[in-house]
This record gives structure tokens, C-alpha cells and sequence, in this order.
């Protein structure tokens, strides 16, 4: 194994300090997932914590995977507000919708959510100037050990348009 | 500790080996970029700007024009394309290292354009860490343009085989993805211990029945999923299989034997979510090749005997080409 020459040196010390940082850094994040896990997520990308599938869940429990996102109109018809009718992905959607319907009210995160929304749904849907509250049912469909039972929708959130900061729970 | 810290990333590795996984990994990603990441630009550069929060990387890589708004769509999309063509120049071999350097920074600072939209998934990062480990490494020195370069300049240079020619820098881009994979594997497992309340509960059954419905009111077209929802027992062994791999992965770096028990069960682990929960996870499936010593498997299969049959032993000249000069 030859490290005599200068060149060899450097080179060795290059590729170990990127060794020693990925490495490190990736297995550093364990600590960060055992005090707090999914807080880091892709911050620090493509360092990121592998939380896939990970929350465990129980017999009964109503499956959230997806929310149902609904206008409501002047004269009261709803209508369903999709991820076609705002153009966005399938993922961009759940994380639109996500944060508003499990976050706390109040809080600065869910205001900040629900300004997002609105953000979108008034520049994408196309019905949007018509809406007069926005509402977030829960998915009718619940766990259990035969496989998926129905089970009434509910309602999460209700928020008026325009307004950002108002939601009725 | 400096000596084993050599003798564990420098020692021998054969060129072959790096050289393979360079093609597979920028094949792959060539795809990647080709087949959905212009799609995804386009998608994200249409976005409100309300939704762009960026990540730590594209802070740092913008803070000169000011990092809270995103780059222009012209500059994005010059990225992309300077992107592909080295990468093109990377999987040929042709200057490979700067193509490699290039591809790299580009595919890393192009994911992390479109994640810091929000969406944002977990199959890529592995595969940007293996190119930038095997941009740092001499992935060109065979199967390469570079190579037949160096060849022709130089014809009275000695020789080597292609299988036998090793160097002390071949090994440790391989040995990298070897040793990132347990650690992602770990941070899964740990991931469902924390999220679980520390405990073991994550592999009871209902989790993966729960996920299944989840992505089957998601995505379109997943009723095997709706289907396999049904079957608590069998979901929850698989679970605790799941659990066990992922733990105990990290023991096929100091039992390389182990490989051939927990490549086939990853192989299926990452086949079973791509078809039932459709999510796929290619690059994963890719880059448990690393584990495998490509050069010295293709030495061993150039080598073997194969038993003749007798009808075949009675007409010899069948079992082998003519030589040059033979009849025909």
C-alpha cells in the first residue's frame, strides 16, 4: 500500500473526511429520531432519517391516509376539491390537507398550513371565488383484523375563505 | 487506529467491480433524471412560491441571490441539462471523473430543488450518496472510454486482466454503500421503535394492515393491497421478519456470508412493496448489489467445469467453435 507521495496523502484525507462526515452525520441521526423522531426528516438532505411506514397503529383505528378536502358554496352545495382540480401531486395534496386536519388549532404551524391551502385552492380551483368555507372530512374506512370496516366520515376543520386565521373545530 | 482505518477503506479492490457499479448507479439515475425529474421540475417550478420552504443544501447553494426565493426556471432547467449530458459522459467513461463530480452535485442539488416543495420521499438518497462516494473514487479506470484512451496513447504499456487489475482506491466507494446501507436500515428500525413509544408494538399486525389500506385509498390501482389487508397473521409475521432484517442487517459487514441469506429476503422485501404497496424502491434494489464480489463471481463462472454429455463426448468437434483457419 503506498502512501508515500503527497498526492496519495491528500487523496486519502479527502475521501476519509467524506466517509467520516457521511457516515457520521447519517448515523447522528439516530439520536435525533430517538429524542425526537421525524423532526429532522430531509432537512438536512441527502442526510435524512428513514421513518417509512414507521407509526405503529391498532385495531380500530380510522385510517387517515388521505383527507377528503370539500368546498362549501353560498347556497350550500359542496363540492369536492381534488388533487386533479388544483394540479398538484398526490403527495402535494396530502401535505396540504394533512397538517390542517390533525395540527392544533391555533397553533402557528396549522395557521401556517391553513394559509398554504387557501393560497392554492384560491390560484388552482377553479371554482374557488364561489367557496365560501372550506371543510375536511375524515377518510369512512377504519382498521381491524378481517381487513377494511366503514365507518361514518367526520368533519376536522372548517375554514372560511378568505380569512386565514379562523378555524372551527 | 490510522492503520486499520487504511487497511479497512484502502486495501485492494478491483476496478471491475467499481467500474460495474458505475454503470448501474449512473444508468440508473440517468433514467431517473430522463424519465421523471423533468416531469417533476416542470411540476414544481408551476407551484405557488408559498410552498417552497428549502432545505438546508439549497439554502447554502443560494444564499448569494438570497435562498427564500428559488432559483429562475431558466436556471433550474440549465442545471438539468448540463446535468444529463455529463451524466451521459459518466456512464461512457469519457473524462469520467469530471463527468462524475458534475453529475453528482447536479442530481443532489436538483432532488433537493424539487423536496424543498414539501413532497418529498426517502429512495433517492442512497443513490445520490453512492454517486458522490464513487465521483471521489477512480470509476473510470475500466470500462471506460478513459480507459481505451490510455490504451491507445500508450500501447507498449504492460498488461493485466480485466478481472485480476485491482488498486488500493477501487474498494472504498463499494465499501461506502456497504456500510450506508445498515446504517439506513438501523435508522428505519429505529424509527418505528421511537415512533411506537420505544416499544416493539410497531410489528402487530395492524400496523402493515393499516398501511395498506392507507396507500390504498391513496394511489390508484391497489387493490392487491385492499386484498392483503384481510390477513392479520401473515402481515404480522412479516412484520416481525421486517423488524429482525432491519436490526440485524449490519452483521453482513463482519459476516459477508450472511449476504447470501439477507440479499434474496431484500430483494423480496423491496419487490413485495413495490407491487403491493407501490412503492418503489429501485435504487435500494440496485445497490444491494454492491455486497456482491462481481469480478471474482465472473472469475469463478469463466472457470467452471460443466460435465459434458456422452453422446456429445462421441462427436467432440460439437463441443467446441472452429478454431482459425478451420473449415467450416
Amino acid at each position: 500500500m503506498n502512501v508515500g507521495t503527497r498526492l496519495d496523502r491528500d487523496y486519502r484525507a479527502l475521501v476519509s473526511t467524506f466517509i467520516l462526515l457521511t457516515l457520521g452525520a447519517q448515523t447522528a441521526t439516530f439520536g435525533v429520531t430517538l429524542v425526537s423522531p421525524g423532526w429532522l426528516t430531509s432537512k438536512l438532505y441527502p442526510i435524512i432519517e428513514y421513518p417509512m411506514y414507521a407509526q405503529a397503529h391498532y385495531d380500530g383505528e380510522r385510517v387517515t391516509g388521505r383527507w377528503l378536502l370539500r368546498g362549501v358554496l353560498a347556497n350550500g352545495e359542496l363540492i369536492d376539491i381534488t388533487e386533479q382540480s388544483l394540479r398538484v401531486s398526490l403527495w402535494d395534496f396530502i401535505l396540504l390537507t394533512d397538517p390542517v386536519a390533525v395540527g392544533l388549532p391555533n397553533e402557528p404551524k396549522t395557521l401556517g398550513a391553513i394559509r398554504k391551502l387557501i393560497a392554492v385552492v384560491k390560484a388552482r380551483e377553479p371554482r374557488a371565488s364561489e367557496i365560501k368555507l372550506l371543510r375536511i372530512d375524515s377518510y369512512p374506512m377504519k382498521v381491524t383484523r378481517h381487513g377494511p370496516e366503514k365507518i361514518p366520515s367526520e368533519t376536522v376543520a372548517t375554514i372560511p375563505m378568505p380569512a386565514a386565521a379562523d378555524v372551527e373545530r | 487506529m490510522r492503520a486499520s482505518w487504511n487497511r479497512f477503506w484502502f486495501s485492494d479492490g478491483p476496478y471491475f467491480d467499481l467500474a460495474l457499479a458505475r454503470i448501474g448507479v449512473v444508468g440508473l439515475q440517468l433514467i431517473t433524471l430522463v424519465g421523471y425529474q423533468f416531469e417533476n421540475l416542470t411540476r414544481v417550478t408551476s407551484l405557488p412560491l408559498v410552498l417552497y420552504r428549502p432545505m438546508v443544501l439549497m439554502r447554502l447553494v443560494t444564499s448569494p441571490w438570497g435562498w427564500t426565493s428559488p432559483l429562475s426556471e431558466q436556471s433550474i432547467f440549465a442545471i438539468y441539462w448540463a446535468t444529463l449530458l455529463f451524466g451521459f459522459g459518466a456512464l461512457l467513461g469519457l473524462q469520467t471523473s469530471v463527468c462524475m463530480i458534475v453529475l453528482a452535485a447536479g442530481s443532489i442539488f436538483l432532488q433537493t430543488y424539487v423536496y424543498s416543495f414539501g413532497d418529498f420521499h426517502h429512495n433517492e438518497a442512497i443513490l445520490l450518496l453512492a454517486l458522490a462516494a464513487q465521483a471521489l473514487g477512480p470509476c473510470g479506470r475500466v470500462l471506460s472510454i478513459d480507459s481505451l484512451i490510455v490504451r491507445r496513447k500508450d500501447p507498449a504499456a504492460s498488461k493485466v486482466r480485466l478481472l485480476d487489475y485491482c488498486g488500493q482506491y477501487a474498494g472504498w466507494p463499494i465499501k461506502f454503500v456497504q456500510c450506508l446501507f445498515p446504517l439506513v436500515y438501523l435508522s428505519a428500525v429505529i424509527s418505528k421503535i421511537a415512533s411506537s413509544g420505544y416499544t416493539l408494538n410497531w410489528a402487530n399486525g395492524f400496523t402493515l394492515q393499516y398501511y395498506f389500506l392507507q396507500d390504498a385509498i391513496r394511489k390508484p390501482n391497489m387493490a392487491l393491497a385492499l386484498w392483503a389487508s384481510q390477513f392479520h397473521w401473515p402481515i404480522l409475521l412479516s412484520q416481525i421478519v421486517v423488524l429482525g432484517y432491519q436490526l440485524t442487517y449490519f452483521l453482513v459487514l463482519p459476516y459477508p456470508k450472511l449476504r447470501w441469506i439477507y440479499l434474496p429476503v431484500g430483494l423480496l422485501f423491496h419487490l413485495a412493496n413495490w407491487y403491493v404497496l407501490s412503492a418503489p424502491f429501485p435504487e435500494w434494489i440496485l445497490l444491494l448489489g454492491v455486497y456482491i464480489p462481481w469480478s471474482e463471481a465472473f472469475k469463478k463462472l469463466a472457470t467452471t467445469e460443466v460435465a459434458v454429455p456422452v453422446a456429445e463426448q462421441l462427436a467432440p468437434q460439437a463441443t467446441r467453435a472452429p478454431m482459425a483457419g478451420e473449415g467450416v
